[in-house]
Parts: structure tokens; C-alpha cells; sequence
């Protein structure tokens, strides 16, 4: 299987919607000019990291974050977000790079067929980012919106009170002289 | 289910089914059809999924399951697919321990299926087919003595190119190693790689190898990183709805507006001239009408464009069902003692019925395959729990034959639903039409309304308890929707029953006097195989009314069941469990006001399991608080991926009692996505403490099992909580 390729625009400027995703600059291709976020991210940009489950923002699998906002991309146009900074779970960690500490921590805890998986880990970091130590009603509020038919809520709670122990550490690590 | 070595118990319902269909049905059909040789079957059926366990032998194959690269982690060829259940991981646990590989020294690819174009068939055939909870099972004996086998030769080749004999070298983190002299060794890869052969050509044992004694484990049933983990967390695995190459082009292919009507005409309408289309076919012929265009979404509005007629089909409306279901014919699959008689002598009656909706598996990856169609070979990837017979599928759905290579993707969730699919057949159509690669997707709304369903369900049960709390006689009819085309019809109709929709079907006690008939219901909406099949409407029908029987008679329900379990064979297995799982959920304590406790139990697939649920009801609205499972699943591979199975299970029954219902008018279902279906979310998910009391050393089956008990517990809860008993799903307290 050979991932497509980041397609660099080759449109008539005027006409070209550009998309900053995972830090690179993109632009969509004219053919998905008119479609939602998720299908120029899986389809245009092969970036099928980022999944596809209901296409009415009801299950929570096609989250992106949005200049660090948790988004549905099966309910924005590329257009709706040509200035904002994309962020698909392919840019949670660079390739080759170790895991970060939300990745490492839902590895650890893994869920069931992980289709969901790119919501529960995009709604975790955002969660993180803005409460390191958030209370577990802060924890219950982030996952609400993201849906898992094999059942695995209580692994996402454990995988991220995980990662809030792991940011702890590091924390710690860095404050350290 | 392959080795002949494998003893009769592992005998399959499908391997029956198969057998049967196979050897000259019609001619035993008349045999078949006589009441007494129909319960013999039943009965054999039930006692083989109720005593379920992997063989400790099967054939050595090295070849068929690994492969040692002259670097890097050895690799194992599951013949199971990943859909969740974790069966990779557990897989390269059997194969790691008999190695002696670290966790990193492993790794798991799905095994291509080939077929057709002259070639001999390539994979593991029907051993490729992920369902009945049968997959570590299975496995068990053939992969572990192929693993086995694999280590003992390498053991021989390695101690010859280090100048030792086989009795001087042991097998130790992926290496030959030196008995005496630890720093003499050479890895696996090495030995390998200094002989360009395949393993059959190698020096072999003498003898049979010598499997590792349970005691000696250190990787079989301890919890072990999911192999698929890594790959996951980044976005890098490939389900069957990421399978793209480059070209790739979307196709979106018409579903009928009625099930079963049938295509009588077609126009392109204004879909032709549409932006990115690049292909329309409408062929009456084989129902089969669709577009291909440059993206999804292209695809889908030019199919919408389409002008089709269709004829015929399903006039089914939702208030028919019952009367459908009520109507069926009956067969007698278990029946001990004379009911008749017990049901004429004096005594109070009790009786009920339970119903259970249609409901969609709603696994979160819609349907999905990606084929390639080129003059020389065919390659597809799909999302398939059969990779073999999609393989056999897609050969006859091309003009032209050639060899098809089915390569098995991850599943985003299958629950039965991906045992039979289309989209792959349907893709290489398009691809044969179009000369580039196809990707079939659906969308979420084909893919709730299509099915197939989990069958309705209709039970009537009548019993009789002894003032002691003795279970006198239970006489039940069973109605269930059929699953074909699971079981061909020819099957069903020499059966006279749904050897799937047996499943928890009947109750485990020893009940004196038990008769249960098995009614197959032709309702006119696709019904097949989800997560259990039968068992969760059968369990929470019969698992309530021995609820109802305990309270009748006056007695704590966990005491009942104890009272009525036999002490030996499989149904005492949940002796302990049960006894456990009063300890474990506080069963004896107090109950609060509006809140409540209630137990059920089921076997399937080997496996008992006993659950009990903590309920409470405020202003008509029912909350699970807590959910307690004691379970025995034989030996456990790895105790996480065990216990996520089971609690995730849980979820999926709650998520049944709670909330799902597909309704159906005029021959389609009225419900599409998760606004107008929707299923358990986090903030209805309860803790769940899973407690795996495993007995032997041989495992049974997960996958299905743990969503047995679940909705007859929580009902069982509720009745304690409120007084009311709920009698269909889902609950709704609302009601009057």
C-alpha cells in the first residue's frame, strides 16, 4: 500500500484553497474543493489516520484539532478552515519520532478495534493541553461526544488518567535543573 | 476448522452445517425431518458450544504460520482477522511462548486469501473465517504445535552451524543458545538466513516436539502490549475504509429502497454529465446499478442522479413482525421429563412472554474494500471476518478470471456484520469496468438500514416452581427471525430450526421436566449473525422468567439459581461463579430505596458466565451503576484482552437494553445514523469488574459470550428497584 502522496498545488492560484496541516502547507485539490475536511484529509491527502463513522458529527472518529480546538472535519468545508492549523493523529508525533505521551498512554491502554481511537486520543490532548490536571469531571466532559461500539469507556478513563500521570512526570522531569 | 487430529468435541456448529449442506442434503433431508433425529441434533449442537475448547494438538505447519526474515521480528501469519478482539496479540502470545520470543521479536500480519485463475488455493481457507468466538480455540493446538515444531528445527539446524549437537543447545530470546556456554549462539535470523530453503525441506524431531507444561508459561496468560497498538495510535494501520493506492477512484453503488426488490429498469438521468464521473453501469440483470468518479462524495451525488426503477421487494411494516414471528412453525430442540403431564397436575402456572427488537451491529467502520483489477491479477483489500470466500466472491463477480489475492485489513468493529460482505465483489466490478483501482465505501446510512439485523424475537414461557423453590417444569417457544443467508434455506427447512439462533437458547438448570420448540420466523427484512446471534434475546427472555420463577417462590434470585444448578458437568461450572460473584457485587447488603441488584447467567462458546447488575431508577429513568461478571473462559491467553472483551460485551448489551431498536416500514428501516439509532455513550458507561475465574488448560471462546447475561440482569435490577418487570427491550419505564 502506498499512501498518496501531499499533492503541492499546481491549481491557478486564485482559485486554490490552502490548508495548513500537521505544519505543512497543502493545497486541495480542485475536485475537493466542495467537500467536508474529512475527505480531503483521508482521500486528497492520505491521511486515512483520521476516520470516517457517521458524517452527521454524532460519533466523534473524524476529530482534527483546529488551531488546538477538538473539530468534527466531517462537519467543516476545507473552506470553512483554509487559515487555521490542522492537526490530524499523523501530526501527534512525527513519524519515526516516539510516541507522545497521549499516544503512549492509549497504546499502553489500548481499546478495542481503535476506529474511534483518532477522536478519544485528538478530545485527550486537547483535554491536556488545557487542564494538565483535570478533575474527572473535566475527563468525562471531554469524552462525551466521542462514541466507541466495542464498549471501551472505562479503558479511555484509564488511558487518560495515564496520560495525566505521565505529564506529571515529565513535568517534574523538566522542572528539575 | 481444519486438523484431522482435532477430537470430536471440536466438532463446529458450522463444520455440521457445512457437512451437512454438503453431503447430499436432500437425500438425508427426509431422515433429517423426523422429530427425534432433528432434537439429536439440536442437543448435539448445544452440548458441543457448551463444552467448547481448543485441542492441546494439531498439525505442524511451520510453513503456513511463519516466517523468519533474515532480520527483524519473526513474522506470524494470523488466519484471523483484528477486528478488536485482540486475537493478533493473543496469537503471537501462543507463538512467543513455544519460541522463547521476546515481545519484541514477534510481529503479526493478516494472511492473504488466493483463489481462482488456475492457481491452487493460497492462506488458511476456511480456518480464515473470524466468528463464533471459536478463533483462539482454534488456533490452539495447530499454531502451537507448529510453533513448536519451528523452534525444534531451528534448534537442529542452529546447533549444527555452531558445531553442537541438538542436546546441547536450548532456544532463548529469539536465538539458539548454548547450554553450557551462553556466549556460543546464533539468532534465529542467522540460522536462516545461512540456508535458502522453506522449513519443510529442514531436518525434523525424530519424535513429536514437546509442547511447554502450563506450569513452565511466562507469556501465555499474562497481559502483553497489543501487537497493533503502535501502528494505531499513530494513524498508520490500514482498515478496510483507508485501503487506497495511487489512482485510486471511489465508487458508491445503489442499495434497493425495499429489501429484495428487485432493479427493473435504469437511466443515467443527469448523472452522466456530472462533474468527476467516469463510469455508470445499471445492469437489471444482476441488480446491480453504480458510478464511479474521482472522489466519494462525486460518487455519491451522481448515484443519487440515477433514475432506477425498481419492483417487488419487502412490504414489511413493523407491526407485522410479531404476528410473523408468532405464526412460525416449531421444532422440539431439547425436551427431558413429560411437560404435558406436570403442566396438567395441580399447581400455579407462571407465565410470560419477552420480545427483542431488530437491531444494527453499528460498528463504527462502515462497510469498505478497495479492489484492483489488472489483466494479469487481482488484488483486493478488504474489511472481511472471511477473507477466503470474499476471495471466492470476487472471482465470479469478474468477465474474466484471473487469480484473486484478498488481503484481510484491520476491522473498525465487526460483530458479525463483516462475515458476509459485498463491497468487495462490488469494487472489482467497478475496477474490471474502469481499469484503475476501486475503493467501495459506505456511508453510515447504507449502512444501518441494509443489515442484516440481529433477529426479533418472541419468547412464550410457561413454568412451574415447587413451594421449596424447586423448578417443577418449564415449557418454551422460542420464536426468532432466521439468520439466512447464514444457513441456506434448505438447511433451516431440514432442521426445522436456526442452529444459530440456538445459541443460550436453553436454560442450563436441571429442570425435570423442560421442553423447548424453536420457531424460524420469515419476517421479510435481512436478519443474520450479530455479536452472539440468538444469544442475547434468548437469554434475557428465559433469564428473566427465572427471575420471575424465583420471586414467585419467594426466594433470593442468586439462591435460586444456585438451588437449581446440577453440581456437575458444564452448568456446574457456575457454581463458583456465582458463589463469587455474591461476594465480589455485595449481593447480600442492603439495597437502597429506588435502587436494585439483579443476576443473570449464560454459556456459550465454553464459556459461563454470571453477571450482576446495580441499578437505580429516579423518575422513570433506569441508570446502571455498577456491573459486577465472574466468567470461565478455560485457560485465558492474556487477561486484559479477556476482560476488555468481556466489559466490552457488557457495554453492548447495555447499550441493547438501554436504547436500540431498528423499526421498519414498507420493507426498509426507518432509522440511518446515530441521531435516530443511537447506541451507549461514555456517560451511560458503568465501571466493570470482570473477575475470570478460567478452569483447565485449554481455552474456550470471548468474543461473544459476556453479552449473554447483561440485559436480563439489569432487568432483573429493575424489577427489584421499581417492582415492574420489563419484558421487551429496550427498556422503557415510560410505558404503562
Amino acid at each position: 500500500m502506498v499512501a498518496h502522496t501531499l499533492r503541492c498545488s499546481d491549481h491557478k492560484p486564485a482559485l486554490t484553497v490552502e490548508l495548513s496541516v500537521n505544519h505543512h502547507r497543502v493545497a486541495v485539490p480542485d475536485d475537493y474543493r466542495d467537500d467536508q475536511l474529512l475527505w480531503v484529509l483521508r482521500d486528497a491527502l492520505g491521511l486515512t489516520g483520521t476516520h470516517y463513522g457517521c458524517g452527521v458529527g454524532k460519533c466523534g472518529a473524524c476529530m482534527v484539532l483546529a488551531d488546538d480546538i477538538p473539530t468534527r472535519s466531517c462537519q467543516a468545508s476545507a473552506a470553512d478552515l483554509a487559515g487555521a492549523s490542522i492537526v490530524t493523529i499523523e501530526g501527534l508525533t512525527a513519524e519515526g519520532e516516539p510516541l507522545s505521551l497521549v499516544q503512549q498512554a492509549f497504546a499502553e491502554n489500548a481499546l478495542q478495534c481503535m476506529w474511534c481511537l483518532p477522536g478519544h486520543l485528538i478530545a485527550a490532548r486537547a483535554l491536556l493541553a488545557s487542564h494538565p490536571n483535570p478533575s474527572a469531571a473535566e475527563v468525562e466532559e471531554s469524552m462525551a461526544e466521542n462514541l466507541c461500539r466495542c464498549g471501551g469507556y472505562n479503558q479511555v478513563r484509564r488511558a487518560i488518567a495515564r496520560a495525566i500521570e505521565l505529564t506529571a512526570a515529565e513535568t517534574d522531569h523538566d522542572d528539575k535543573p | 476448522m481444519t486438523t484431522a487430529s482435532a477430537p470430536d468435541r471440536r466438532v463446529t456448529r458450522r463444520k455440521v452445517i457445512v457437512g451437512m449442506a454438503a453431503s447430499g442434503a436432500l437425500l438425508v433431508g427426509g431422515f433429517i425431518g423426523t422429530k427425534y433425529v432433528r432434537r439429536r441434533i439440536a442437543g448435539k449442537l448445544v452440548e458441543d458450544d457448551w463444552s467448547l475448547r481448543g485441542s492441546q494438538t494439531g498439525a505442524a505447519k511451520p510453513d503456513l504460520w511463519f516466517e523468519v526474515p533474515p532480520a527483524g521480528p519473526i513474522v506470524l501469519y494470523s488466519p484471523n482477522v483484528e477486528m478488536g478482539q485482540g486475537i493478533h496479540t493473543a496469537l503471537a502470545q501462543l507463538a512467543a511462548e513455544e519460541l522463547e520470543l521476546r515481545w519484541d521479536q514477534i510481529q503479526v500480519r493478516a494472511t492473504p486469501s488466493v483463489h481462482g485463475g488456475g492457481q491452487k488455493p493460497r492462506g488458511f481457507g476456511s480456518l480464515s473465517r473470524t466468528a463464533g468466538s471459536r478463533s483462539i480455540a482454534t488456533a490452539f493446538g495447530p499454531l502451537r504445535s507448529s510453533a513448536a515444531m519451528l523452534r525444534e528445527i531451528l534448534l537442529i539446524e542452529g546447533a549444527r552451524q555452531l558445531g553442537l549437537t541438538r542436546t546441547d543447545v536450548i532456544a532463548r530470546e529469539g536465538a539458539v543458545a548454548s547450554k553450557s556456554l551462553p556466549s556460543v549462539h546464533i539468532s534465529f535470523n542467522d540460522v536462516v538466513a545461512a540456508r535458502n530453503a522453506t522449513f519443510s525441506s529442514w531436518d525434523r524431531p525424530p519424535t513429536k516436539p514437546i509442547l511447554k507444561q502450563p506450569t513452565a508459561f511466562t507469556v501465555i496468560g499474562h497481559p502483553f502490549r497489543r501487537v497493533d497498538a503502535d501502528s494505531k495510535v499513530r494513524g498508520a494501520a490500514v482498515y478496510g475504509y483507508d485501503a487506497t493506492l495511487p489512482g485510486t477512484v471511489y465508487g458508491s453503488v445503489a442499495h434497493p429502497p425495499r429489501y429484495g426488490a428487485r432493479l427493473a429498469s435504469g437511466t443515467a438521468g443527469t448523472a452522466a454529465q456530472m462533474p468527476g464521473v467516469l463510469k455508470i453501469v445499471i445492469d437489471p440483470k444482476s441488480d446491480f446499478a453504480a458510478v464511479v468518479a474521482a472522489t466519494r462524495t462525486r460518487a455519491h451525488a451522481a448515484l443519487d442522479a440515477l433514475q432506477l426503477s425498481w419492483e417487488g421487494g419487502s412490504t414489511t411494516n413493523d407491526a407485522e413482525i410479531e404476528e410473523q414471528l408468532r405464526r412460525a412453525d416449531g421444532t422440539v430442540v431439547h425436551e427431558t421429563g413429560n411437560v404435558d403431564d406436570v403442566f396438567r397436575s395441580a399447581g400455579r402456572t407462571v407465565r410470560a412472554e419477552y420480545r427483542t427488537p431488530a437491531a444494527a451491529h453499528a460498528h463504527l467502520e462502515p462497510i469498505a474494500a478497495l479492489a484492483d483489477v489488472r489483466d494479469d491479477a487481482v488484488e483486493v483489500w478488504a474489511a472481511t471476518q472471511q477473507p477466503d470466500a470474499v476471495a471466492k466472491q470476487v472471482s465470479n463477480a469478474l468477465r474474466k478470471r484471473r487469480p484473486v489475492t484478498v488481503h484481510p485489513t484491520y476491522l473498525g468493529g465487526g460483530f458479525g456484520r463483516k462475515f458476509l460482505v459485498s463491497s468487495a465483489a462490488d469494487a472489482a466490478r467497478l475496477s474490471e469496468a474502469v481499469g484503475k483501482p476501486v475503493h467501495v465505501g459506505w456511508t453510515r446510512e447504507q449502512d444501518m438500514r441494509h443489515g442484516p439485523f440481529r433477529p426479533p424475537s418472541l419468547t412464550m414461557i410457561a413454568g412451574m416452581v415447587s413451594a421449596g423453590g424447586r423448578i417443577l417444569g418449564i415449557d418454551q417457544h422460542s420464536h426468532l427471525a432466521r439468520t439466512t443467508p447464514i444457513v441456506p434455506e434448505t438447511l433451516l427447512d431440514m432442521l426445522g430450526f436456526d442452529p444459530t439462533g440456538l445459541n443460550g437458547q436453553v436454560l442450563p438448570y436441571g429442570i425435570e421436566h423442560y421442553r423447548v420448540r424453536s420457531h424460524v420466523g420469515d419476517i421479510g427484512i435481512p436478519t443474520g449473525i450479530w455479536r452472539g446471534v440468538g444469544l442475547l434475546p434468548n437469554v434475557f427472555a428465559v433469564e428473566s422468567f427465572i427471575d420471575e420463577l424465583a420471586h414467585h417462590a419467594g426466594q433470593d434470585p442468586l439462591q435460586f439459581r444456585l438451588n437449581n444448578l446440577p453440581k456437575s458437568g458444564v452448568p456446574g461450572k457456575f457454581r463458583p461463579l456465582l458463589e463469587t460473584l455474591r461476594q465480589r457485587s455485595g449481593w447480600d447488603e442492603q439495597t437502597k430505596a429506588g435502587a436494585g441488584r439483579g443476576v443473570a447467567l449464560s454459556v456459550m462458546a465454553g464459556t459461563c458466565v454470571a453477571t450482576v447488575v446495580h441499578a437505580k431508577v429516579i423518575d422513570r429513568r433506569i441508570t446502571v451503576e455498577q456491573v459486577y461478571v465472574c466468567a470461565d473462559p478455560g485457560l485465558v491467553i492474556n487477561p486484559d484482552g479477556a476482560r476488555l472483551q468481556i466489559a466490552g460485551a457488557v457495554m453492548m448489551g447495555l447499550s441493547s437494553a438501554l436504547f436500540e431498536k431498528v423499526t421498519f416500514r414498507n420493507g426498509m428501516a426507518e432509522q440511518s445514523n446515530f441521531d435516530d439509532y443511537p447506541i451507549l455513550s461514555a456517560a451511560d458507561a458503568p465501571p466493570v469488574d470482570v473477575h475470570l475465574m478460567g478452569t483447565g488448560d485449554v481455552p474456550a471462546g470471548l468474543g461473544e459470550p459476556g453479552i449473554g447475561p447483561v440485559a436480563a440482569a439489569l432487568g432483573n435490577a429493575v424489577f427489584v428497584a421499581t417492582g415492574r418487570r420489563l419484558r421487551a427491550l429496550p427498556f422503557d419505564l415510560s410505558a404503562e
